[in-house]
């Protein structure tokens, strides 16, 4: 995911509760230690803004039954 | 075996004390700084702000050289079918370049004036405290990834940390002296450690004659190892004793204990003095028969301390050290290079170079080597030495030929280790002759055989006839002929009570050498005990070389001796 969101010139934040990590930092989202059926929020500020929030859920939507 | 219990802190810390299997000679009183995993110490200096940027711009450096060093990796690996170290390298590649570990240190260096090292540090630290509280299992382990990328990167640093040493002062107050205590240090954290100007180093695990505390002797660092119980309930910061003449350690000491130390610090200085009248002297015997002194040598810092005291020559330069840090084969050039400028600075001393003494218990990293994967049941007894440089012949004629050329600068002896028998030897000899004759080398150059496995020591007439010198490699000679593991604690203590058992062997392999007319010599660790000195005067030994910090007191200790011939 970080790789991903690394592609966008925007500020992309994963939100879960009351902690924000950057992300693109892979420790950030490491640290976030959300599991499976955790509820997350991303927020995008910028120009891609948009691309980046529909790149990143396409990615959660595919992918991510596979990560342990 | 050891278990550590975690015992609950008091209020007042307790004071313990213990043993220690071996030591590096000194007596340190400080306190306890805990290195454990393995740990580097990183330098940690406050730089003033002026050079803020330029150690910001370092870190950065740092990082991308180790995105760099990665990609090699990656490509040497992409060839083979290796999909789970792929993976590994790509997460260690995106853990590098993480936007959050390089702005969360940059800030640290800006916010509190500290060099890239110290704050990286800090910054992995925080994050591996975080990832600890984790309860998912799989994610908690990742902390052992973020360890991983972020040595990485430590080393980069390192590496040219040169520079920032010069430009900031250290952040330790100058009379503290600091003792490292951890569970094993390798030779390079030990060296590090004394770079950094550490006061002693003390290791829970360790036996006698490990590299480690052969190294710490020879740079004169105060260590000891096998202190068996020093890492239970021991915090940062503690007093500690460390005392290498009784082989103990004191935790927490009382008042009148600090005070009879330092009192015995000033007495031993002052004995040193009488030390120090025989520097720079000839190493005689009291009727004024010569007994040649040379040094042990594994890295060209331990040659600072052996030129105050006065050297016959370099009896042993353990020619594996050279290679220990590096990540792949030096080739001949270089090699050829280090070698060359060891002779030089010797100026016309003799200087005798073992070839590669590695595999088996040693292993040995470079992936072009045959044999390097070998996991045989015997290490010790396995694939070392001369068998594992016969097996890699191309190695062996890069290794032979740069030594042979450093030869062209001064008297040089070459050294074969783990010599089983006389036909190993003229394989040997046969390929130093083919370098010779292709590089054009006509001067004779002495090549020798360690006497250090038994076998060969028992054929010293045969070994005679296919070397030019003998030299006898007491601490595996001792090893395999009393079956007892050197790093082993339970049986270590057989090294004192049966070390008896060689001196047969070590009259026959010289009245073998005697007779052939080539010189025998020492260069294991009885060549510094006092006890032996006599004998190997007696026995005609050529020279004894050992670790520098023992040289005074032998050369001492020969003067009170007499020569009385053992042989015929």
């Amino acid at each position: 995911m970080a790789a991903e969101a690394s592609r966008f010139k925007s500020e992309i934040s994963l939100i879960k509760g009351e902690i924000e990590v950057n992300c693109k930092s892979i420790m950030g989202i490491m640290m976030l230690a959300a599991c499976k059926d955790t509820d997350l929020q991303l927020r995008a500020e910028g120009d891609d803004a948009l691309a980046a929030l529909a790149a990143i859920k396409a990615l959660v939507d595919n992918r991510f039954g596979e990560m342990e | 075996m050891n278990t550590v219990h975690r015992v609950n802190r008091c209020s007042a810390p307790v004071r313990r004390e213990g043993g220690a299997i071996a030591s590096s000679a000194g007596i340190v009183i400080g306190r306890v700084k805990k290195i454990l995993h393995g740990r580097q110490p990183v330098s940690e200096c406050t730089i003033s702000s002026t050079l803020i940027e330029q150690e910001v711009a370092r870190l950065l450096e740092a990082i991308e050289a180790a995105g760099q060093a990665i990609d090699i990796e990656r490509n040497h690996l992409i060839h083979a079918d290796v999909r789970e170290p792929l993976m590994i390298l790509d997460m260690h590649r995106m853990l590098i370049t993480d936007p959050e570990l390089l702005s969360k240190s940059s800030s640290r260096i800006r916010n509190d004036c500290i060099n890239a090292e110290w704050a990286l540090r800090l910054e992995m630290d925080a994050i591996e405290h975080v990832f600890e509280q984790i309860e998912d299992e799989y994610l908690c382990n990742r902390k052992h990834d973020i360890e991983h990328a972020g040595r990485r990167i430590l080393d980069h640093l390192m590496g040219t940390s040169g520079q920032s040493d010069a430009l900031s002062r250290p952040d330790q107050s100058g009379d503290v002296r600091m003792i490292y205590v951890g569970d094993d240090f390798s030779v390079s954290d030990v060296v590090s450690m004394w770079r950094h100007g550490v006061a002693g180093i003390i290791t829970e695990l360790g036996g006698p004659d490990a590299h480690n505390i052969i190294v710490a002797r020879g740079i004169g660092l105060p260590a000891l190892v096998g202190a068996t119980g020093i890492l239970t309930d021991i915090e940062d910061g503690d007093s500690l004793i460390l005392d290498a003449e009784q082989n103990v350690w004191i935790l927490n000491p009382r008042q009148n204990e600090q005070l009879a130390y330092a009192k015995f610090k000033t007495a031993i200085s002052i004995s040193q003095k009488d030390l120090e009248a025989f520097a720079c002297k000839a190493s005689l015997s009291a009727d004024g028969h010569e007994l040649k002194l040379m040094a042990n040598i594994e890295f060209p810092e331990e040659l600072d301390m052996a030129e105050k005291i006065g050297i016959d020559g370099i009896g042993l330069y353990r020619s594996e050290f050279l290679f220990i840090n590096e990540s792949s084969m030096p080739d001949e050039a270089y090699q050829y290079e280090q070698y060359a400028k060891l002779v030089r600075r010797m100026d016309g001393k003799p200087v005798t170079m073992r070839l590669l003494d590695i595999g088996g218990d040693r292993p040995w990293l470079y992936s072009d080597l045959a044999g390097h994967d070998y996991s045989g049941a015997n290490p010790a007894m396995g694939l070392r030495g001369l068998r594992l440089l016969l097996r890699n012949p191309e190695l062996l004629s890069i290794h032979l030929s740069a030594m042979l050329r450093a030869a062209e600068h001064g008297p040089v002896r070459i050294l074969v280790p783990m010599v089983t028998t006389s036909g190993e030897m003229e394989q040997l000899r046969d390929i130093a002759e083919q370098c010779k004759s292709r590089l054009g080398i006509t001067q004779a150059i002495p090549i020798g055989s360690m006497i250090e496995v038994p076998a060969a020591a028992l054929m010293a007439d045969d070994m005679a006839r296919v070397s030019d010198f003998f030299s006898i490699g007491t601490n595996d000679l001792l090893q395999y002929t009393l079956a007892a593991d050197r790093n082993d604690e339970e049986v270590a203590g057989l090294y004192q009570s049966g070390v008896k058992a060689v001196h047969q062997l070590i009259v026959h392999a010289s009245a073998a050498a005697k007779k052939a007319a080539i010189p025998i010599s020492v260069c294991g660790e009885l060549a510094a005990d006092p006890e032996w000195t006599a004998t190997f005067l007696n026995l005609d030994m050529e020279y004894l070389s050992m670790s520098s910090s023992n040289i005074l007191n032998i050369r001492r200790y020969l003067s009170r001796q007499t020569y009385q011939p053992l042989l015929p």
